[in-house]
């Protein structure tokens, strides 16, 4: 089963489709499928635009772009499983798979054939922020209705415990003496964060030797056979390997220091470099989306921010609560957009010719 | 050229078109953007398509050396030995199912008995014109599956086909186009949530 | 010893009613599934995943094992009798299969797939119990230098599996490779080969690819013969269970399968549908019936069939001990041990022995019961195929439709589909065998990556092939069995010479 890839973390916008499938599940949004769907029978029809005060009038439909299984649909899944057990919103609420161009087709679609709708809500993420930033896709989630920012899961360089990189100094110093040694295990955009990090320690992200794998399992056994002497990849995806000892942390480019047991790991921005970025997940509608529907979704998406299963959810998987709305979701999207801008541009990788 | 065999100027054919679409996807490769990489994203897909149109030219050029060598050594043509230097069977247009008949009762003697009257008799090779008509028939399928929604594309096309097979049995493909619509139907929505398109009747 | 305790306490508690209802339940379903060409067992667990979670760690953990198990052999069923692989590892046995089913043999191949993906799946999970430790660090040696020479391996190889024209079988696997490197580059995110089609960048569902080639020429074919046609599918009557002779030509490939498709499967990211490919390759070149191959051998299907579940199993190994998943359903395995708050890892086996020695211990009884349910169940399916052909055929029409359908919902997916037929068809009709661009699709990221980093890592150099010593020793293999049997033959035909001489 091929599965988009970056669709699948929702981040790795380079993602080769089928590969990428291994990687959604690994990390990404939990697969509380669809027992929705079972109690929505057939019902996902197109609704006119509610009116009056009793929004939602029929199902509304949550789209993850891409194919079952990936990163978009378990948070899909994830995110309506505790709407619905914690009873926030009693429509059903289908989820359907909207493959296609990473995630393009679908908000190509929602900015132009549902404008309008008020029956449809889907998931994006960074990853479709690249693929604007690189020219791939017209438009990225700062254009359509932006409903909320649910959570980041942020990035996290490690070395392998053994190796000769023991810090952030060391890590510098060694891509001073010669980039090309330092390779730097990466997957799809999570080189951005890094290249802009070079860039602020005076190093050429151009030189910079990233070498690309499909996630946090790969990237590991790289670090240990000798194939790669850093890695860079959310920090979820290195869980197991941190506990066991067999890699340390590094370097994070999370706002704030993260949470025990990794309080300790500088952030970049504390160490002088000035760069902050996370792989963030949110919720959007369809362009010109009725501002009646917009609110309640806000609302919804707040109370389900707040519930139990969700936190449960975001817990289990080490996610960052990143929980926005309105226009502070707007700047949010707005800024990151600007440093994938950014970190494209120094990586070299938009594909105007 | 006259003494051409069937198969030879089946792998003629075949051969020019493997280059064509190795030509094709060779120049394709021009759209993609040059990066700094030692190999870079074009260096493999450039490789297939060079790759595509040697083998290709390969293939037409051996088949026409080999007839014209045939020729030489039996005027008639006939290619009786099918020149099975590379193992290519001989002449017969489809090798797989045609070969059938013959290796069946050599291949598996000591089985052979349990396979009274199961000898398969080499198939004929379906018309040309039956074939296109199938795969047309299968793609407006395809392209009305979604506008027009499964149950009724799915019972239409099942119809369509069964009946072009056995027209006389009408009332059977009916009800069987009917009911196996409706049974993957419900199968599909409510045993695994697959949604498949509702089409018009939505 | 401790592992056997271990164990022990695993099969305590997957011995329990419930556990053994969950276990069948599991199966079951997983065979269900799938014979449902386009879905695979990653539908199956992520529907039943919220169900899981209301059920214990335990139970939920034995049901999606379960149909894990269930649907690589349930993918067979479908690939045998009506050609359609569910699942890219059971391709293989399309081939074959398919061939023994034509000839009234259905029964037979149904039943060593069934016998050999138990026998295989129980050896791969003693493998898994008790090698688990030591084959980890297996991984640590295979670095992508290793890996890129592995996959140049299996694609020459690859040109041997079918019988006929070598030209023709290196244009499958070029047009195999030429299909997989569609959609955008994994190293550089950039777009290639999409001729400007955004919708392409996704690249090609080796599904879909495999579903079109295999099932569409089939079935368009013998629908296109119309009537009067004899009837292709030989089921009548006679179809008999697997004679003492079938038993002897299977035995062996059953066993080479299984350890074939164990090592395989341990390394990740190729898993099972390499096992299921190689143990082809390796039951054709030591056949002493290679005629027969392409023709119903039923080696070509108990071999395939081992090697896959075997892999099913040396794939946990990784999964487990380094959390790397091998593949898209064990991925989704993986986030559900997430949420249950299991941490795969090089932990997992000191954290949470309990849980996962009841899971592996689970999979022996999975094993068992998926033979138990799916013996009796050959007969009735092979009774499928004495439905009237047209009626059987374009039924497979509608559910590759549907299995496109599954994979990509779009338009654009369906015309995928048909318009690889139509390649399969004019494929075939150019006699190109299509298997090993099957192999060839599946096999193109992980050469081309692996390929991509080596030069990367060492900045353009070719020398950690010679330098680093596994690499060294496959690169000695490879050069032994190209320049070999050329210096053999080479050697055989100067002594006859020699001896024609002498005796002249």
């Amino acid at each position: 089963m091929r599965s988009t890839a970056i669709t699948g973390q929702g981040r790795a916008t380079s993602a080769r489709g089928r590969k990428r499938a291994l990687r959604p599940a690994l990390t990404v949004g939990a697969v509380l499928a669809s027992l929705a769907l079972v109690a929505t029978g057939c019902g996902n029809k197109a609704q006119p635009p509610g009116e009056g005060g009793d929004y939602p009038t029929g199902p509304v439909t949550v789209s993850a772009p891409a194919e079952p299984g990936s990163g978009w649909d378990t948070t899909a899944r994830a995110l309506v499983e505790a709407l619905q057990k914690e009873e926030i919103v009693s429509t059903p609420l289908p989820v359907k798979n909207q493959p296609g161009g990473t995630g393009c087709m679908w908000m190509t679609s929602m900015m132009q054939q549902e404008k309008g709708k008020d029956d449809q809500i889907a998931i994006t993420s960074l990853a479709s922020q690249t693929m604007k930033a690189r020219g791939l896709c017209e438009f990225g989630p700062e254009d359509t209705t932006l409903i909320a920012t649910m959570y980041v899961e942020d990035f996290m360089v490690v070395a392998p415990d053994d190796g000769d990189i023991k810090n952030v100094e060391g890590l510098v110093k060694a891509l001073k003496e010669d980039p090309q040694k330092v390779t730097v295990a990466a997957s799809g955009d999570d080189t951005l964060p890094f290249a802009l990090f070079a860039k602020e320690a005076g190093i050429d992200p151009v030189d910079i030797n990233f070498v690309n794998y499909e996630g946090g399992g790969e990237q590991t056994t790289a670090m240990l056979n000798g194939d790669a002497k850093v890695a860079i990849a959310g920090l979820s995806e290195f869980r197991s390997v941190l506990e066991s000892g067999d890699i340390k942390p590094l370097l994070t480019f999370a706002k704030e220091p993260l949470a025990a047991p990794y309080d300790s790991v500088p952030t970049a921005a504390d160490s002088g470099y000035d760069v902050t970025l996370g792989n963030w997940r949110g919720v959007y509608g369809p362009a010109e989306m009725p501002q009646e529907a917009v609110d309640y979704w806000a609302k919804a998406l707040e109370e389900v921010s707040n519930s139990a299963t969700w936190k449960d959810t975001v817990e289990k998987n080490q996610w960052a609560p990143e929980f926005l709305t309105g226009d502070d979701a707007q700047k949010y999207a707005d800024e990151a957009a600007a440093t994938v801008e950014e970190g494209v541009k120094e990586t070299d990788l938009g594909t105007s010719k | 050229m006259k003494t051409l065999s069937p198969a030879r100027r089946g792998d003629v054919i075949t051969g020019i078109a493997v280059t064509l679409v190795g030509t094709v996807y060779y120049i394709a490769t021009f759209w993609i953007q040059e990066t700094r990489n030692i190999i870079t994203p074009a260096t493999f897909p450039a490789i297939v398509g060079v790759a595509l149109i040697v083998l290709g030219l390969f293939l037409a050029g051996q088949a026409l050396y080999r007839s014209r060598k045939l020729a030489e050594v039996a005027p008639g043509g006939a290619a009786p030995a099918g020149g099975g230097i590379d193992g290519t069977t001989s002449a017969c247009v489809n090798a797989e199912h045609g070969a059938t008949s013959v290796d069946d009762a050599s291949a598996d003697p000591a089985s052979g008995d349990e396979r009274t009257g199961a000898v398969i008799d080499a198939p004929e090779e379906p018309k040309s014109k039956q074939v296109v008509l199938q795969f047309a028939l299968f793609f407006v399928y395809l392209g009305i599956l979604i506008p027009v929604g499964f149950l009724l594309s799915t019972a239409a096309f099942l119809m369509t086909m069964t009946s072009i097979y056995a027209p006389h049995r009408w009332v059977r493909n009916l009800i069987f186009s009917v009911l196996f619509s409706v049974v993957i139907y419900i199968a599909f929505v409510y045993g695994l949530a697959v949604y498949l398109p509702v089409g018009i009747l939505g | 010893m401790d592992t056997l305790i271990d164990l022990g306490g695993g099969f305590a508690s997957a011995l329990e009613p419930l556990s053994l209802i969950f276990a069948l339940l599991g199966v079951l379903l997983g065979t269900v599934v799938g014979v449902l060409p386009g879905i695979g067992p990653i539908s199956a667990i992520a529907i039943l995943i919220p169900v899981s979670f209301g059920m214990e760690p335990v139970h939920g953990l034995i049901l999606l094992c379960g149909i894990y198990y269930g649907s690589m052999y349930g993918g067979s069923i479908t690939a045998t009798l009506i050609k359609t692989p569910g699942e890219i590892a059971s391709a293989v046995t399309a081939i074959e299969g398919y061939e023994m089913a034509r000839r009234g043999r259905g029964k037979a191949a149904l039943a060593t797939a069934a016998i050999g993906s138990f026998l295989a799946g129980t050896l791969a999970i003693i493998g898994l119990t008790f090698l688990s430790p030591v084959l980890v660090k297996l991984a640590n040696v295979f670095g992508s230098t290793e890996y890129f020479l592995l996959m140049a391996t299996a694609l020459l190889l690859a040109s041997t599996m079918s019988s006929g024209s070598r030209a023709k079988a290196l244009i499958s696997i070029f047009i195999g490779l030429a299909v997989g490197l569609v959609g955008l580059d994994f190293q550089t995110g950039l777009p290639r080969q999409t001729f400007g089609m955004s919708l392409l960048s996704d690249g090609i569902d080796f599904t879909i690819f495999a579903m079109a080639l295999f099932a569409i020429p089939e079935a368009i074919r013998n629908l296109a013969l119309g009537r009067g046609a004899k009837d292709e599918i030989q089921s009548f009557g006679n179809d008999r269970w697997m004679t003492k002779q079938d038993w002897q030509r299977s035995s062996m490939p059953w066993a080479r399968g299984s350890v074939l498709g164990f090592f395989i499967g341990i390394l990740p990211g190729v898993g099972p549908s390499l096992a299921s490919f190689m143990s082809y390759i390796m039951e054709k070149r030591i056949s002493k019936r290679k005629d027969e191959f392409g023709k119903g051998a039923i080696e070509g299907v108990a071999g395939p069939e081992a090697a896959n579940n075997a892999g099913v199993g040396g794939a946990m190994i990784p999964l487990f001990s380094l959390g790397i998943p091998g593949s898209a359903t064990t991925a989704l395995l993986l986030f559900v041990f997430t949420m249950y708050g299991l941490q795969p890892g090089p932990l997992i086996f000191r954290d949470d022995s309990g849980l996962i020695w009841t899971i592996i211990a689970s999979m022996y009884i999975g094993n068992v019961a998926l033979i138990i349910l799916n013996l009796p169940l050959v007969g009735l399916f092979v009774k499928l195929l004495k439905m009237p052909k047209e009626i059987l055929f374009s039924s497979i029409l509608v559910l590759v439709g549907i299995g496109a359908y599954a994979i990509e919902f779009s338009l654009f997916g369906l015309m995928l589909l048909g318009i690889f037929g139509v390649i399969g068809y004019l494929m075939d009709k150019g006699e190109i065998p299509l298997a090993p661009s099957i192999l060839a699709l599946v096999l193109v990221p992980l050469l081309e990556d692996n390929f991509r980093r080596m030069l990367q890592i060492s900045g353009g150099s070719f020398m950690p092939l010679l330098t680093r010593p596994v690499s060294l020793s496959i690169v000695i293999l490879m050069v032994l069995g190209i320049v070999g049997p050329v210096i053999f033959r080479w050697w055989v035909r100067r002594r006859q010479l020699l001896a024609d001489v002498s005796v002249g």
